[in-house]
């Protein structure tokens, strides 16, 4: 079949460039397991979704990413919950949260007290090195939106830096809130 | 700290710094896998066969401009409800329904809300904006209690795979929100919903042919 050919071609050039931003884009967000199936899901609704894309098609795809991690991580409670109903004693822990803490944990506790969409946004400016146009394009959000949103986003992360003695030394602060 | 020392010191902290580079040939099989898994490209196709509907997954590339039409709609007044909860067959369903939405084992179910106080500036419905809705689906009312009326999906336009969707009707006005008439048991009716927020304005109602033209139109 010629078309299925073509499109097969017209996959393989459109997604190969796309697998190692959308392996970084998960790693950032999820244990490596979770990663990997989002990664394989992201990339068959790429595959089914080969005529919607658009020029830009980076934050498309992290777009698509970003709601494929969305449902595996409803799954995973889902999967929790029942196993937490099942066996009510000694209920399975969180993997993400086992996981090896990153460096400067200062600056990761900062970006959890930010609000979801606000952390997201942060992350998508320094980590994916996206514009508010292609952050738009990610979450959906107007670049509007996501002009202001990010402007106080970064200023409430520096606050929150602050709050948690940032420039006082390296140690890692206490659980919780400073006095 | 200026915003360029903030991203720098962002992107020292960047989880995926050490991540290496997949080998050529796992790419390769990364992308087969994606093509083969799914031979029938067409939007109807399903990997599943146990799906009972064809989930568009991840409806995504509306423009933003589609986009802000489409929150400006639903701007007034909504609130959101994290979606999905998981319930086992029994405790939705009556054991006797055999719907035509029949699954093994776990029923998924999609929580979604109606709220607020009608306050939306609407504007004509559009098969566009509808297009664009992350869960569009056809359901009938298994009951209502407690202000939630519960749906068998029939049908799902867009969105992923859920067998029923439950519907909180906060202040239980959703009339003036959801059309002439509030959820009634045994009815049909089709619903759109972004973030976790039904889509009002004459987006979701009573299965009229007028409604069920437009959700033809949009998928």
């Amino acid at each position: 079949m010629v078309n299925t050919q073509a499109r097969r071609a017209r996959f393989e050039e459109f997604a190969a460039p796309l697998i190692e931003p959308l392996r970084r884009f998960l790693a950032r967000r999820t244990d490596p397991e979770t990663a990997q199936d989002v990664l394989s899901e992201t990339l068959l609704v790429c595959w089914r979704r080969l005529d919607d894309v658009p020029d830009d098609r980076l934050p498309w795809a992290y777009g698509v990413a970003r709601l494929c991690l969305a449902n595996a991580e409803r799954a995973q409670r889902r999967q929790h919950r029942l196993l937490a109903r099942i066996r009510a004693v000694d209920p399975p822990s969180d993997v993400a949260a086992e996981a090896a803490e990153p460096p400067d944990e200062r600056l990761h506790i900062a970006l959890r007290r930010l609000r979801p969409m606000d952390a997201e946004i942060v992350r998508l400016w320094a980590w994916e090195d996206l514009g508010p146009a292609e952050i738009a394009a990610t979450t959906g959000l107007s670049a509007n939106a996501v002009s202001i949103r990010l402007h106080r986003a970064r200023g409430k992360l520096r606050e929150e830096l602050r709050k948690l003695g940032d420039g006082a030394g390296h140690d890692v602060p206490e659980e919780g809130r400073r006095p | 700290m200026t915003d360029d020392d903030l991203r720098a010191r962002l992107r020292n902290a960047d989880p995926a710094a050490a991540l290496a580079p997949l080998p050529p040939e796992r790419v390769t099989r990364l992308l087969e896998e994606s093509m083969t898994n799914d031979l029938d490209p067409s939007p109807a196709a399903t990997a599943d066969p146990a799906a009972p509907v064809s989930p568009r997954e991840a409806e995504l590339g509306p423009t933003p401009a589609r986009l802000a039409r489409r929150f400006s709609l639903v701007a007034a007044g909504l609130v959101l409800v994290v979606g999905a909860a998981v319930a086992a067959g029994a405790a939705l369903r009556s054991p006797d329904d055999s719907g035509p939405v029949v699954r093994p084992a776990i029923l998924t179910a999609t929580r979604i809300v109606v709220a607020g106080g009608g306050a939306a500036k609407c504007v004509a419905p559009s098969a566009a904006t509808l297009a664009a809705a992350p869960l569009a689906f056809a359901g009938t009312v298994e009951r209502v209690a407690g202000g939630t009326a519960v749906l068998t999906v029939t049908h799902l336009y867009a969105g992923t795979r859920t067998d029923v969707v439950e519907v909180a009707q906060s202040d239980g006005n959703s009339e003036a929100l959801i059309g002439a008439t509030a959820f009634e048991p045994g009815r049909a009716y089709l619903v759109a919903a972004t973030d976790g927020r039904a889509m009002v304005c004459g987006y979701s109602g009573l299965a009229t042919p007028e409604l069920q033209a437009l959700y033809d139109a949009a998928f």
